[in-house]
């Protein structure tokens, strides 16, 4: 029994390393997943001489291919994934160096998945720690080791890879990670008594243990449902910080396809209305948008001819958001739910200090003034049928703009001209945002390869470097 | 009974259990390795601290006493207290007994860590080998549960069987 499991394994383990290693010379647009898939080679072989290990008992054995298939083999899709033909691969590297800013000390890897949906997954602390029961202190250092601090594998849904605007969606993914530092400052001792002193109110149930039991089911329950409610909020609001309005309009376009605008997910997902109303006063908040009028702030004074119908749209847009917040048909589903209101109510509390956390995570903010200098330029060019990349003052005189001002004026455009038809018009409006996103991806490459290139040293005539 | 989707260290505490539970049935105290001993016994010991943190917050007569808990003890409290059977059937009569059962085993950890091990009677090793075997055994069924969730949830684009 023991020889055929401990072969079946090994068998396994050597499959996976053979795959990774294949999948590690696939061309990608970062460096991050070779470093992935030589990392899980050496789990394989790590894997591989436990296996070999006298010490190794039955349910040891049993329990390392289920291991092996369950939690290693599933990686690959994301090496697979990240590859550079899976990838909108000129956005990968500056989505990258976003995630590198917000959470200091990690690494990400881009990649497509099948599901519909964008998410984020930490690759390196759930196997380290399910490893720490199975390997020697000393191997398990040295294994981990060779990767960074922290590694995510943040995945967009696969048929969307040339949908630029949606990507402003990775941003929410990015923040997610930061639900572990916000959590551990909170004081989830105080927060579980003060649930359970909820739970208990409802409770009928009269005998002490099964009471216990039945308690401990919905405070276990309400506090992974209060926790995931903040964490969307948190992770949204690092959204608008660092893409502006964009954030709202990506967030939007995903909650259009969802089943209910007003119940709990079974992922425990907060209500999509719960969470545009939640966006929307962070947006206010940031100036972004007027909180009277609900119209987008930070148009220059004189808007060019050219694109000025846009600005109407984009109000009329938001005044109907405004509009679909505005019910509250999701409160009342959270209020009528046990322990959706136990847990709704401990989460609005600590919302204030979500958002402050949230706010003072992002360094390099997008703001109103940004948005003001670069988009109605860049919405210009679009006009002209321009890729969005750069301010011209002059023909010789021009810098690249940022990420987020070209993903706005996209959003703009999109939201501004290009209105949605659904009669003969329907697949000239399929190519213009077909088109329009190209011009997106083009000019996310182009503002990369201009700003490298401002920051190389200068040679002068003479051919020595000049300082940039 | 299922341990949540969300639950971490399902395969920290699988394998940990696992390998206590085999070292405990073939190799006496004082003929383990060192180094293996230590990090087994250690890393059981962490379990059931765990385990007695969630049963003071739910049974325990001071709830408000209870210091650093996090959402997972009180999940693999009650995990424990439906998997296994003494715990279970304690619970029916003495919540006491329940707590003294999870406290005898700690301190059975605990010896099982010390350098040179120390005796541990034999009934305490007995009832110790116990709860780890039925805890290893549950965690792997829940092992191949998750199995069976991952392979949903990347379902193929192409067709569905």
């Amino acid at each position: 029994m023991n020889d055929d499991l401990r072969s079946s394994a090994f068998l396994k383990a050597e499959q996976i390393f053979e795959h990774s290693a294949r999948l590690k010379i696939l061309p990608f647009p970062s460096l991050n997943p070779t470093l992935f898939a030589t990392f899980i080679c050496d789990v394989c072989e790590k894997l591989k001489s436990r296996m070999s290990s006298p010490d190794g008992g039955d349910r040891e054995t049993t329990l390392i291919p289920i291991f092996l298939v369950d939690q290693i083999a599933p990686t690959l899709r994301f090496i697979e994934g990240a590859s550079s033909e899976n990838t909108p691969a000129s956005l990968v590297v500056p989505v990258e160096r976003i995630g590198e800013a917000v959470l200091p000390g990690s690494k990400f890897m881009v990649c497509r998945q099948w599901r519909y949906n964008y998410s984020v997954r930490e690759l390196r602390r759930r196997l380290e720690e399910d490893l720490k029961g199975l390997l020697p202190e000393a191997e398990h250092n040295a294994l981990f080791k060779a990767l960074p601090e922290r590694l995510f594998a943040i995945s967009f849904p696969s048929f969307e890879r040339d949908n630029a605007l949606l990507h402003v969606n990775f941003a929410h993914e990015i923040a997610h990670p930061l639900e572990r530092a916000y959590l551990t400052q909170e004081d989830q001792t105080r927060i579980l008594q003060d649930l359970r002193k909820e739970v208990e109110k409802v409770i009928a149930e009269k005998d002490r243990v099964r009471r216990a039991r039945e308690i401990g089911a919905n405070v276990g329950h309400g506090a992974r449902m209060r926790q995931a409610a903040l964490m969307e909020v948190l992770s949204d609001t690092i959204s608008a910080h660092v893409f502006g309005p964009s954030a709202l309009f990506a967030l939007h376009e995903v909650a259009t396809l969802s089943r209910s605008m007003d119940k709990i997910s079974a992922d425990l997902h907060p209500p999509w209305r719960f969470r545009l109303r939640h966006i929307l006063k962070v947006l206010e908040e940031l100036d972004f948008v007027d909180p009277r009028t609900f119209q987008l702030r930070g148009w220059p004074k004189e808007i060019p001819a050219s694109i000025s119908h846009v600005r109407g749209k984009v109000d009329g847009w938001l005044h109907n958001l405004h509009q679909i917040t505005e019910i509250t048909t999701d409160i009342d589903e959270i209020e009528r739910s046990f322990p959706g209101k136990q847990a709704y109510d401990s989460a609005d509390r600590a919302l204030p200090a979500v958002q402050k956390f949230a706010a003072e995570s992002v360094t390099q903010r997008y703001t109103p003034t940004l948005f003001s200098e670069e988009v109605p330029g860049l919405l210009e060019r679009l006009h002209a049928s321009l890729p969005p990349n750069r301010i011209e003052y002059t023909l010789t005189n021009n810098r690249a703009v940022r990420l987020a001002s070209i993903l706005a004026s996209a959003w703009l455009f999109k939201l501004g001209e290009l209105a949605p038809v659904f009669g003969q018009d329907r697949h000239a409006y399929v190519q213009r945002v077909q088109t329009l996103n190209r011009l997106v991806l083009k000019a996310i490459q182009l503002s990369e390869i201009q700003t490298e290139y401002a920051k190389r040293p200068r040679k002068q005539d003479n051919g020595t470097p000049k300082q940039a | 009974m299922s341990l949540s989707p969300t639950f971490p260290n399902l395969y920290k505490y699988g394998f940990v259990t696992s390998r206590a539970a085999d070292l405990l049935s073939k190799v006496k105290p004082t003929e383990m390795p060192k180094q293996q001993r230590r990090e087994v016994f250690s890393a059981c010991k962490d379990l059931v601290e765990k385990i007695i943190q969630g049963e003071g917050f739910l049974i325990g007569p001071n709830p408000e006493e209870v210091h650093n808990l996090r959402p997972e003890d009180v999940e693999i409290f009650t995990y424990v207290l439906d998997t296994d059977s003494v715990a279970k059937s304690l619970a029916g009569t003495s919540e006491e007994g329940v707590r003294r059962y999870f406290e005898e085993i700690l301190e059975t950890f605990e010896l099982l860590i010390t350098d040179p091990p120390t005796d541990v009677e034999e009934k305490k090793l007995t009832s110790t080998l116990k709860f780890v075997t039925t805890i290893a055994d549950s965690l792997i069924e829940n092992a191949r549960e998750s199995l069976r969730r991952t392979q949903a949830e990347e379902s193929s684009p192409a067709f569905h069987e």
